[in-house]
C-alpha cells in the first residue's frame, strides 16, 4: 500500500533521513522507533508532503506518487496523521474537530450533518463521545491526542501515521490506547504507522517494527526479532567500544 | 445548518428593520442621513475586513485603494461602454475581487504572515493612491469629477423623497445582502475551513483542507464587497477625488469599526460602525476643534478596555447582572443588543 524507496532528507549539511526503504501493507501495524534525532518525525513529514525529500526519493501510496501531491491532497488520498505536539483546533468543540476531519478528509462531498454523524461515531470509537460539546482546548493532553486520532478516523483513512500518541499516558491509558489501535486495524481496516518511545506500548501492539538511527534504517522485523537485535541494543545503549 | 433557512435570519430582519426606519425620525436632515449612510458604508467595509482579516488572518490595508479602483472602474466602464452604472458596478466589483484574489493567492502560496500581508497591501494602497492622482486623463487627478451615477434622482423624484435617502436604502440593500452572504459563508463548510486554518494552518492541511484555496476565496469575496463599498462611498460624496480613498479615510476607520464592534462577531461591523460614527458625529458637532484629539483618546480607551469589542463586553456585562433571560431578542432598541449567535 505505502511504498517508500531510497528516501533522504537533508537540512543543510545534516542528513536527517538517509536512503530509507520500507513498505506498509493493508492491515498492518508498523512501529517506527529510534533514539532522539533519528529522523522519525522527518520521515513522517516527507510522507505527508510537509517536507520535500531529496532527488531520487520515491514515495507511492496505492500506486499514486505522493511526491507530486500537496499535504492536503495526500490527506484526501487516505493518509492521515497525528502530531507529536498535539494540534487540535482548540476553540472548536470536540465534535467540530472530529466533524472537520470527516468534512475535509475525503473527496466525496458530504453535508455538514453527515460530517457531524461521522464525527460523533469517530468520537465514540476513541471513547470521547461524552466530551463532544466541550471546547477542545479544555481537554487533557491525553484526550486531545485521542481527539486527533478521532479526527483522522472520521475521514475514513486507509493509513494513519501516529507520532508519539502514547507519550504522557498512564499504563492503564496505554493499554486502552493499544486496544484502540488494534481496533483501527481489525474493525476499520486502517493500517497504522506508529512512532513511539514507550516500548511496552509498541512492542505489544505492532506486527512489525522499523528502527532508525541517525537517519538510516538499522533493523526491521517482528517485535521479538527487534528485541534481540544487537544493532538496536547498541543504538539505544551505546556500543561497548565507543 | 440546514438548506432552506439560515440561522439568525430573524435577528438580521430585525436589525434591517431598525435601519429601514432609522431615517424617519430625522426626515429632512441631510446631515443625519449622511451620518446614517456612513454607518452603512463603514459597516460594509468592516464586514469585508471581518471575512478576510477576522476569519482568515489576512490583514488587508488597501481597502481605500481597492475601493477607489472599484469607484473609478464603475465610472469609466459606464462612461466608455455607455451602459448604466448598475451594469458597470458588477464589472468593477469583479476587477476588485480579482485583485484581492491575486494578493491572497500569492500571500497564501508564499505563506506570508499577517504582518507581511499588511505590509504588502499597505504598499499597494500607496501605489493606488499615487495612481489615482497621477492618471489624470482617467481620474481627473486630485480635482476629480462629479460622481452622480446610478440614476437615483429619477427614483427619488418618482417616490418623492430626497436622493440621499434613496441612496441610503440602496446601500442598506447591499449591506443586508452582504450580511446574508456572510452568515451563509460562516455557517457553511467554508466557515469551518476558515476557522480551522485560522487556528492551526498545519493541522488544517493535515486533515485535507486546501489552505491556499480557502484563503483565496476569502480574499475574492472581500475584494468584491470592498469594490462595491468604494463605489457607493464615492456616490455618497457625489464627487470623486483620490482623497476619499486614502489609508486614513478608509482603512483606519474600517479597522477601528471592526475592532470596536467585535472581530468575528456577526454584527460586529454594524455595531462598530454605529458607535464610531456616533462618536465622530458628536465630536464634530460639539468639539470640532478637538475632534481628532478626543477621537484618538477615545480609541485608546476602547482598545484598552473593549478589545474584544462592544458586543462581547456588553454581553458579558448583561450575563454578569443576569439581564439576559436566555435566548434574548437582539435587534430591539439599539443595534448594540444585537449580538452574534
Amino acid at each position: 500500500m505505502l511504498e517508500v524507496a531510497n528516501v533522504s532528507k537533508k537540512f543543510g549539511g545534516l542528513v536527517a533521513v538517509d536512503g530509507v526503504d520500507f513498505e506498509i501493507d493493508r492491515g498492518e501495524i508498523v512501529g517506527l522507533i529510534g533514539p532522539n534525532g533519528a529522523g522519525k518525525t522527518t520521515l513522517f513529514n516527507t510522507i505527508t508532503g510537509v517536507l520535500d525529500p531529496e532527488e531520487g526519493s520515491e514515495i507511492t501510496f496505492n500506486g499514486e506518487d505522493l511526491l507530486t501531491l500537496d499535504t492536503h491532497e495526500i490527506a484526501r488520498s487516505g493518509v492521515l496523521r497525528t502530531f507529536q505536539i498535539v494540534r487540535v483546533f482548540g476553540e472548536m468543540t470536540v465534535l467540530e474537530n472530529a466533524a472537520a476531519g470527516a468534512l475535509f478528509g475525503t473527496d466525496e462531498s458530504i453535508s455538514q450533518e453527515a460530517a457531524q454523524r461521522r464525527g460523533r461515531e469517530a468520537l465514540a470509537f476513541v471513547g470521547l463521545e461524552d466530551k463532544a460539546d466541550m471546547e477542545a482546548k479544555n481537554l487533557l493532553i491525553a484526550q486531545q491526542k485521542q481527539l486527533e486520532l478521532a479526527r483522522t478516523v472520521a475521514s475514513d483513512p486507509d493509513l494513519v501515521l501516529l507520532d508519539e500518541i502514547a507519550s504522557g499516558l498512564t499504563p492503564g491509558e496505554i493499554e486502552e490506547l493499544s486496544n484502540t489501535i488494534r481496533r483501527l486495524r481489525d474493525d476499520r481496516d486502517i493500517s497504522v504507522f506508529w512512532i513511539e518511545h514507550i516500548m511496552d506500548a509498541i512492542m505489544g501492539t505492532a506486527d512489525r517494527i522499523i528502527v532508525l538511527k541517525s537517519g538510516r534504517k538499522i533493523a526491521e522485523g517482528t517485535p521479538e526479532e527487534i528485541r534481540n537485535d544487537e544493532a538496536v541494543t547498541e543504538a539505544y545503549l551505546g556500543a561497548d567500544d565507543s | 445548518m440546514n438548506t432552506d433557512t439560515l440561522p439568525g435570519m430573524r435577528k438580521l430582519s430585525l436589525v434591517a428593520a431598525v435601519f429601514v426606519l432609522a431615517p424617519i425620525p430625522i426626515a429632512g436632515s441631510g446631515y443625519g442621513v449622511g451620518v446614517l449612510t456612513r454607518v452603512l458604508l463603514f459597516a460594509l467595509f468592516a464586514l469585508a475586513l471581518n471575512i478576510v482579516f477576522g476569519h482568515n488572518d489576512q490583514l488587508f490595508l488597501f481597502m481605500g485603494g481597492l475601493g477607489g479602483i472599484g469607484a473609478y472602474t464603475t465610472a469609466l466602464v459606464a462612461d466608455t461602454v455607455g451602459v448604466t452604472a448598475w451594469l458597470a458596478l458588477p464589472v468593477a466589483a469583479l476587477v476588485c475581487g480579482i485583485i484581492a484574489l491575486s494578493v491572497s493567492w500569492i500571500s497564501a502560496r508564499r505563506r506570508f504572515t499577517v504582518i507581511l500581508i499588511s505590509i504588502l497591501t499597505l504598499n499597494l494602497q500607496l501605489v493606488f493612491a499615487e495612481a489615482f492622482v497621477g492618471a489624470r486623463d482617467l481620474t481627473g487627478g486630485s480635482t476629480g469629477f462629479p460622481y452622480e451615477l446610478f440614476s437615483i434622482s429619477g427614483i427619488a423624484g418618482a417616490v418623492g423623497i430626497p436622493t440621499t435617502v434613496v441612496l441610503y436604502y440602496v446601500i442598506l440593500a447591499f449591506l443586508v445582502a452582504a450580511m446574508v452572504l456572510y452568515i451563509w459563508l460562516i455557517n457553511s463548510k467554508y466557515g469551518m475551513a476558515f476557522e480551522a486554518i485560522r487556528e492551526d494552518e498545519a493541522a488544517a492541511e493535515s486533515i485535507g483542507i486546501d489552505v491556499v484555496r480557502y484563503k483565496t476565496i476569502a480574499g475574492f469575496v472581500a475584494g468584491v464587497i470592498i469594490g462595491i463599498a468604494g463605489t457607493l462611498l464615492a456616490r455618497e460624496a457625489t464627487y470623486i477625488t483620490p482623497s476619499i480613498f486614502t489609508f486614513l479615510a478608509v482603512d483606519v476607520i474600517a479597522l477601528v469599526v471592526l475592532i470596536v464592534g467585535g472581530i468575528r462577531q456577526t454584527y460586529g461591523p454594524i455595531v462598530g460602525a454605529v458607535v464610531v460614527e456616533a462618536i465622530e458625529a458628536f465630536l464634530s458637532n460639539y468639539a470640532a476643534d478637538w475632534r481628532a484629539a478626543i477621537f484618538g483618546a477615545l480609541l485608546i480607551v476602547l482598545f484598552l478596555y473593549f478589545r474584544s469589542g462592544v458586543i462581547v463586553t456588553v454581553r458579558d456585562l448583561l450575563e454578569e447582572y443576569d439581564v439576559l433571560s436566555g435566548g434574548g431578542s437582539g435587534g430591539g432598541g439599539t443595534p448594540t443588543e444585537a449580538e452574534a449567535d
